[in-house]
């Protein structure tokens, strides 16, 4: 049972991230493969804020949201300006950046070994210490933050995304701000994903680098594929079924643990492969690409 | 008549290739000029330059007296002249509707807020307006459809309505008519370019191939070869100059 609960929360813990992705590569076309970056820097920024200066988690969460949007400024408001394919690649940079810093700036990350003993998250002196406590925190603000990206979805502001999305010069055209549009919706889709970090690290209660490379970063783009871009749907079932899909290898008797990791990481290729060239819709997505 | 869009002395070189050369152009409030020239002869480039997605080498673009040379795109728009393009640039995976209202500028009850998470299709001034212009173009029956799933002539109109949606007093419009049959372009853009300038005080500056729709339509004409401009006038002066004929019309 407890296990269940634990893949449930990771499920919704997720699901912040891939619905948030599907603002900057559903809806409006950015590939930026730094999201674990993003999600990182949201989980130090909101670690260091309770740890070093005793916030509660609400207002952690906040600042670490706040945080997060102004680093992702750095990479929107150049990358966002060149064209898509040099965007690629800076946002790779990033993401790289991102994981470098936490490695070796020791006195604020303390490097490879992470940070341990963060604090249970606590609102408004109410302790979240039990797992179904805390998944029930996690359902309210991943459907929060379902119920915000839904709410894009369907605004002018979306619709100018997907615009973009179909051709950037003709949303010029009818006297839309493209650069603008597209940083606003990047610091976003940023900024959810500090949300995410928020929520792991007082789960986990500890927090590393590891948790926040390019590895990462590729599985959210995996289950976004393998769901349907630009679908929330999608976004979700995808999350779901690769988050716990992986899970039932631990229940093939006498699989060494060191070829685990490995195993997943195959899954999850074959999946991208196998959907890149036989439904690049997603299971449920709408529009082909 | 007063002058709304001029370019004085402009021009536009690709590397050794000179795409305009010292182009002037007066456009007429409330009319409709036309634009031709072969293939190549810079007349794209002239409506890049103009709309802003392209800078002039050297010259001035003067839009309702008003040095807006060098301007972006979206500006130029929200100042009053809108383009359409050549491969049409529709948004072939949104609906009809969704195309005209993404063109419509902003309410002045939106702020940015309800732009960003208010639902668009509850903004009834906003539905309300889109319709008309889908109305007005008599595609309103297909507001719902994909564009990709369009007839290419419904296509065309779409993309004419996007324009009007921008609500801009000056329409460039790139080959409105190119690949249409003679029969469409009689019975529906024509009356409805004559329209839109005569009852909805727009201005029309438009590229076309077809010399028989520009001396149909038009009442000033710009010819426009390798990147200069050649002659022009009033299409029945023009089809009176003989030279004219033989030099330019038959490289058409």
């Amino acid at each position: 049972m407890e296990y269940l609960l634990h893949i449930l929360i990771i499920i919704l813990i997720n699901i912040i991230l891939t619905v948030s992705f599907n603002i900057l590569l559903g809806y409006t076309g950015i590939f930026a493969l730094c999201h674990a970056g993003f999600y990182g820097i949201g989980a130090y920024a909101a670690t260091l804020l309770m740890k070093n200066f005793g916030l509660e988690f609400l207002p952690a969460l906040v600042c670490a949201m706040g945080i997060t949007m102004l680093c992702s400024l750095i990479v929107a408001i150049p990358g966002l300006r060149i064209h898509w394919d040099y965007m690629v690649i800076f946002a790779f940079s990033f993401q790289m950046i991102v994981y470098h810093v936490m490695i070796n700036w020791m006195e604020l990350t303390r490097g490879p070994q992470g940070i341990a003993g963060i604090p249970v998250a606590t609102i408004f002196g109410f302790q979240f210490d039990s797992k179904t406590s805390f998944l029930l925190l996690c359902l309210v603000i991943t459907s929060a933050v379902v119920y915000f990206v839904k709410r894009i979805e369907s605004s002018s502001f979306g619709l100018a995304l997907k615009g973009i999305k179909d051709d950037e010069m003709a949303v010029k055209s009818v006297g839309k701000n493209v650069t603008t549009y597209k940083i606003i919706a990047f610091v976003m889709a940023a900024g959810l994903a500090a949300v995410a970090g928020a929520l792991i690290s007082v789960y986990i209660s500890y927090i590393g680098p590891g948790y926040f490379d390019l590895h990462t970063s590729i599985f959210i783009l995996i289950c976004l594929i393998f769901g349907g871009m630009g679908s929330i749907r999608g976004a979700i079932l995808g999350t779901a079924v690769l988050t716990a899909l992986p899970e039932l290898l631990r229940f093939i008797p006498n699989l060494p643990s060191t070829i685990l990791g490995g195993t997943r990481d195959l899954i999850y290729a074959t999946i991208l492969t196998f959907f890149m060239l036989y439904r690049p819709q997603g299971i449920v997505g709408k529009t082909k690409q | 008549m007063s002058i709304i869009l001029e370019a004085a002395g402009v021009h536009k070189a690709f590397g050794g290739l000179m795409a305009l050369h010292n182009v002037d152009v007066k456009i007429e409030e409330r009319k409709i000029t036309g634009l031709i020239g072969p293939n190549g002869a810079g007349k794209t480039t002239l409506f890049n330059v103009l709309s802003g997605f392209m800078k002039p080498d050297r010259g001035q673009i003067l839009f309702k007296n008003r040095d807006i040379t060098g301007e972006d795109p979206q500006k130029i728009v929200h100042l009053g002249m809108a383009r359409s393009w050549q491969g049409l640039r529709l948004f072939e995976n949104l609906t009809v509707l969704e195309n005209v209202a993404m063109s419509l500028p902003r309410n002045d009850n939106e702020n940015a807020v309800k732009i960003i998470l208010g639902s668009w299709l509850k903004n009834q001034t906003k539905i309300k307006k889109a319709l008309e212009v889908l109305e007005l173009i008599q595609i309103k029956d297909r507001a719902s459809a994909l564009v990709k799933e369009l007839s290419f002539a419904e296509q065309k109109l779409v993309a004419i309505a996007r324009l009007l949606a921008t609500e801009a007093e000056v329409l460039l419009l790139d080959e409105p008519t190119s690949g249409l049959d003679e029969k469409t372009v009689n019975m529906v853009i024509a009356p409805l370019l004559k329209e839109l300038v005569a009852q909805r005080g727009r201005t029309i500056f438009l590229v076309e191939h077809s010399i028989k729709v520009v001396f149909n339509m038009c009442e000033r004409v710009f010819c426009l070869n390798e990147g200069q401009i050649v002659a022009s006038g009033h299409p029945l002066d023009l089809r009176q100059d003989e030279e004219l004929n033989r030099a330019f019309f038959q490289i058409i």
